[in-house]
């Protein structure tokens, strides 16, 4: 047989398989025809067909139920398992909640700074683009002005009558030392200074040298005099404007050449210089014509685009000291930058100097005027460099700008252009407080939302801990399994201490609560008073079903064995006879208990009497233990302590036997007699395996003292392995339990001994802990259940039945 | 366990949900040696017929060896798929050991129970089973692996889809066909 031939016949048996038998000859036909061997091969896999399973396996995978089918020990463990972990997987669900805020707000934060950051480059590009704009239509303006000066000075000093005049003055001028008096008698100055007038329109200061830079005419009335040579720097003037040049110089006060009010006080004056040509061409003397209305007009040309509450533009010469008007001179005056005086200007006066800080914020800067350094852009400017800062630095006035400027070098000032940083980025800061408002409100609701979270818990807590259930008022929270929580509870009416155990809803579905319920009723018909009295139960009205039952004060037969060891022989079989009797009505009803060990057996104080026996649990959450997923029968996980299961139920632990409860009572017997296991190997796999295969050892073997042979011999015969080797009914077993009564007695004196000396210190803790929390209900519980809880486990899953 | 397996393991298996088969190298003798120790142990107390439960086994073994906070879904399924064959080789060789003693090395046909289950329990079945897994490998590999995995790692068919990385329908089918093919087979009913 090849793979081909084998996946043929594979297919082909499917197939036929798939069919209703009285079919499958008819397609054995069509899909063999003549291949005989194929045939014969798909008819032999066909008679060993068989629905159930060959090897153990999974009720959901094994094609339908059958009796033939078994489990897989390990499946239901593997799955709680699996399920299990899906608690453990990421963050308990507040810190999950906590990472998605503070993702969330490093999101935001992220958000908030590419946006900012994006915006503040276009605002930039834009507020470049707005102040050299500004700038440049401002220079361009001012430039254009100044051509129209020079060539309006240009065209007097064409003029014939003028030129005529001053030729004639030239003639008188020589060494003489009367020629100061010469030319102002001459009758040309009053000539000269009429024609002047009558082409400006008003008075204007003028002055007239010839080549040689001797001043023959003017009506200024300080400065140098008639017939004097003028002075080194505008000496230097002066040759550039006789080489045929026109020059405009920058304003100045006019205090400078005029003595007298010829002109209003205050005003700025602008010079124009230019050359005068005689009749031939040849430059003869040079004109000078100082302007206050020029001067006026120079500032009003750089006040015409004043942008927003703070841009300006303003012309300023190299030494810092500006040259147009300030729009700040209310401010300025106040800050003391300029004489508090009503008629008092900025411009020649203001020196752009940076104070060092916001004067306008109140800043008191530490050194004079004259020893403040030019601000940045002044002193980029007159070093030449054209340029933008929108990064910010101080003006004047100490105020954070941004601006543009531009040095021109012909008219020996520069201009620029500046508005406040604040205002200029304003649209930034709407940004940012938009997204700071965001973020502190996320910042607050994620704070607000963990307050909320913790309260809720406590206030959870606290209505818990104050919660009515039914008639009873839950008191304090004693423990908590894998399937419930336990509560020390009072009745409302009767304050009967009651303990009160809380079914977790996720474990209950309508069949489990209705077999549940049957268990409870069955268990609440137990009337012995060695079996724990189930008072009630119930369901609330949000699906949690509850019991309540004795509350118990006392200890278990687990912490007994701890604090005792092995015990007294009389007091053993005072107290397995004890249990016998609970379970003698019990079994009557055919009620199994299922997990008798010593932690499900109560030691306490009862009506006066001591050493009462309370046997916990009967049947019940055995079936709810089980989770009702389709995959996992009831039968398929075993709960118990491998020292106390009877071996039938590992075969099967479905198997409802009262002589399984005799198995476990022999061995909680074997543990009060000798203090030891009945079998090596703790609650692991071993003692599962020697319970099913290792004969124990007698009780007498394992203590040095002396055990009743009667007694001895009946843990053996409880503990056999066969349920047919053991008695049959508790009552036999009582039978011998009460005749070794009457020869080993255990009176109430010796319990209560006992008790006074050994309850108040030793059984506190215990106590306080609700019989039903100490008890494993099932694989669940136990695998939850505090370490305290001892020597419950869950058992491995078990072997096919 | 020491704990620096633990982290062995539990590495390895990371690497092999990743993708890295080479971890498989490093793996297994790691799983075989931790599998063929608590084998010993359970066998060295068993007198005759030992009670093994193989894939106890492997799931205690997985407990044992794997950080299940820490292991993914897949990286389970790779160990169970090695545990299986680890299971398998230790259960067989033990079988045989037991066997020669026992026969001088013959082997006898199997007579398979009412429930037509093969219990891990008896060397025979374990010693037929292998056998016929052997052939099975050659005809259909997959055919095999499945039945080793079902049988040795107790994987369930879903979980089994997933190890092999074909659909759960597939892997159906293949169970149904395999289990008449092995139950002629360990009938001594092969014709081949």
């Amino acid at each position: 047989m090849n793979r081909a031939r084998h996946a043929r016949a594979k297919q082909v048996f499917l197939g036929a398989v798939a069919l209703p038998e009285q079919d499958r000859a008819a397609y054995l036909d069509r899909q063999c025809g003549a291949d005989a061997g194929l045939r014969e091969e798909v008819n032999s896999l066909l008679k060993y067909h068989d629905p159930r399973t060959i090897l153990a396996d999974f009720p959901a995978a094994g094609g339908g139920p059958s009796a033939g089918q078994i489990r897989l020990p390990w499946a239901d463990a593997w799955r709680q398992f699996a399920s299990g972990r899906r608690t453990l997987i990421g963050l308990p669900p507040g810190l999950q909640w906590l990472a998605a805020a503070l993702t969330s707000a490093l999101l935001l934060t992220l958000l908030g700074y590419w946006v900012y950051c994006g915006m503040k480059r276009e605002l930039r590009e834009i507020r470049a683009n707005e102040l050299v704009a500004l700038r440049d239509a401002q220079i361009s303006a001012l430039e254009h002005w100044m051509e129209y000066q020079e060539s309006k000075v240009e065209s007097w000093a064409r003029d014939l009558s003028l030129v005529s005049a001053v030729q004639a003055l030239m003639q008188i001028h020589t060494d003489t030392p009367t020629v100061e008096r010469d030319l102002r008698q001459a009758p040309q100055q009053k000539e000269i200074g009429d024609t002047l007038q009558a082409m400006a329109g008003a008075a204007v200061l003028y002055a007239i040298w010839d080549r040689s830079g001797v001043m023959v005419a003017t009506n200024l009335a300080t400065g140098a005099k008639l017939g004097e040579r003028i002075r080194a720097p505008g000496g230097n003037v002066l040759m550039k404007v006789l080489s045929g040049e026109t020059v405009v110089r920058k304003p100045f006060e006019k205090n400078a050449v005029v003595r007298d009010s010829q002109l209003k006080r205050g005003d700025r004056l602008i010079a124009v210089l230019t050359s005068i040509c005689n009749t031939e061409g040849a430059v003869i003397g040079v004109l000078g014509i100082a302007d206050s209305e020029a001067g006026d007009m120079f500032t009003k040309i750089l006040s015409i685009a004043r942008t927003g509450k703070s841009g300006e533009t303003y012309a300023f010469e190299e030494h810092g000291i500006m040259l147009s008007e300030s729009r700040f001179n209310a401010q300025l005056k106040q800050l003391g930058l300029i004489p508090n005086e009503p008629a008092a200007r900025s411009s020649t006066l203001v020196q752009v100097r940076d104070p060092g800080g916001d004067l306008t914020a109140g800043y008191r800067p530490q050194v004079p005027l004259a020893a403040r350094p030019r601000t940045k852009m002044a002193r980029l400017a007159a070093a030449g460099t054209d340029g933008v800062d929108l990064d910010g630095y101080r003006d004047y006035r100490g105020v954070l700008v941004i601006g543009a400027w531009r040095w021109l070098p012909r008219a020996g000032f520069g201009v620029a252009t500046e508005i406040d940083y604040d205002e200029a980025y304003a649209p930034l800061t709407y940004l940012s407080t938009a997204f700071g408002i965001l973020f502190g409100l996320l910042v607050v609701s994620v704070g607000a939302g963990f307050l909320a979270l913790i309260w809720i818990g406590r206030l959870k807590t606290q209505v818990g801990e104050a919660r009515k259930l039914g008639q009873y008022i839950l008191e304090e929270r004693i423990g908590e399994g894998g399937i419930g929580i336990v509560y020390r509870a009072r009745h409302a009416m009767l304050k009967r201490p009651t303990a009160i155990k809380l079914l977790k809803p996720d474990l209950i579905n309508g069949e489990t609560l209705a077999r549940f319920e049957r268990e409870v009723q069955l268990a609440s018909r137990l009337t012995h008073p060695n079996t724990i009295e189930i008072y009630d139960y119930g369901r609330t009205p949000d699906g949690v079903f509850y019991y309540a039952m004795e509350f118990l004060p006392g200890l278990s037969l687990a912490r007994l064995i701890e604090i005792e060891g092995a015990l007294a022989i009389p007091r053993a079989v005072h107290i397995l006879a004890q249990i016998c009797r609970s379970l003698n009505e019990a079994h009557g009803m055919g009620l199994v208990h299922r997990d008798i060990k010593p932690l499900n057996i109560m030691l306490c104080q009862r009506g006066g009497d001591a050493d009462v026996v309370k046997v916990l649990d009967f049947g019940l959450v055995k079936d709810v233990d089980t989770p009702a997923d389709a995959d996992i029968t009831a039968t398929g996980v075993l709960s118990g302590t491998p020292q106390y299961i009877a071996p039938e139920r590992l075969e099967d632990p479905s198997c409802l036997d009262t002589r399984s409860d005799i198995y476990s009572l022999g061995a909680v017997g074997y543990k009060l007699l000798t203090g030891a296991d009945v079998f090596p190997g703790g609650n692991g796999m071993e003692a599962l395996y020697h319970a099913l295969h290792t004969t124990p050892a007698r009780p007498s073997v394992r203590t040095e003292r002396p055990i009743p042979d009667q007694l001895d011999q009946l843990i053996v015969d409880c503990l056999a392995k066969a349920p047919n080797d053991r008695p049959q009914d508790v009552g036999q077993i009582l039978g011998v339990l009460d005749a070794l009564r009457q020869r080993m007695p255990w009176t109430q004196a010796d319990a209560r001994a006992w008790w006074q000396t050994n309850h108040e210190q030793r059984t506190r803790p215990v106590a306080d802990l609700s019989p039903v929390t100490q008890r494993s209900t099932s694989g669940n519980a136990s695998a939850t259940a505090s370490p305290g809880t001892g020597s419950s486990t869950t058992l491995p899953p078990l072997p096919d039945c | 366990m020491a704990s620096s397996d633990t982290a062995a393991v539990t590495r390895c298996l990371h690497a092999l949900s990743r993708g890295d088969r080479s971890a498989m190298e490093q793996l297994v003798p790691l799983v075989y040696d931790a599998l063929r120790q608590q084998a010993a142990s359970y066998l060295r107390r068993e007198p005759a017929g030992h009670s093994l439960q193989p894939t106890a086994l492997v799931h205690e073994a997985f407990l044992k060896l794997a950080d299940q906070k820490h292991v993914s879904w897949q990286g389970r399924s790779h160990f169970f798929a090695i545990g299986a064959q680890a299971m398998r080789r230790i259960l067989v060789d033990h079988a045989r050991r037991k066997a020669r003693a026992k026969h001088g090395g013959r082997r006898r046909r199997i007579a398979l129970d009412e429930h037509l289950v093969v219990s891990p329990q008896r060397d025979e079945d374990l010693l037929a089973l292998d056998e016929a897994l052997s052939k099975l490998a050659r005809v259909d590999p997959r055919q095999a692996q499945i039945v080793e995995l079902r049988f040795f790692g107790g994987l369930s068919v879903q979980e089994v889809a997933e190890v092999l990385g074909v659909s759960k329908r597939t892997i159906e089918a293949d169970w149904t066909a395999v289990r008449a093919w092995l139950r002629r087979e360990l009938s001594g009913d092969g014709n081949q």
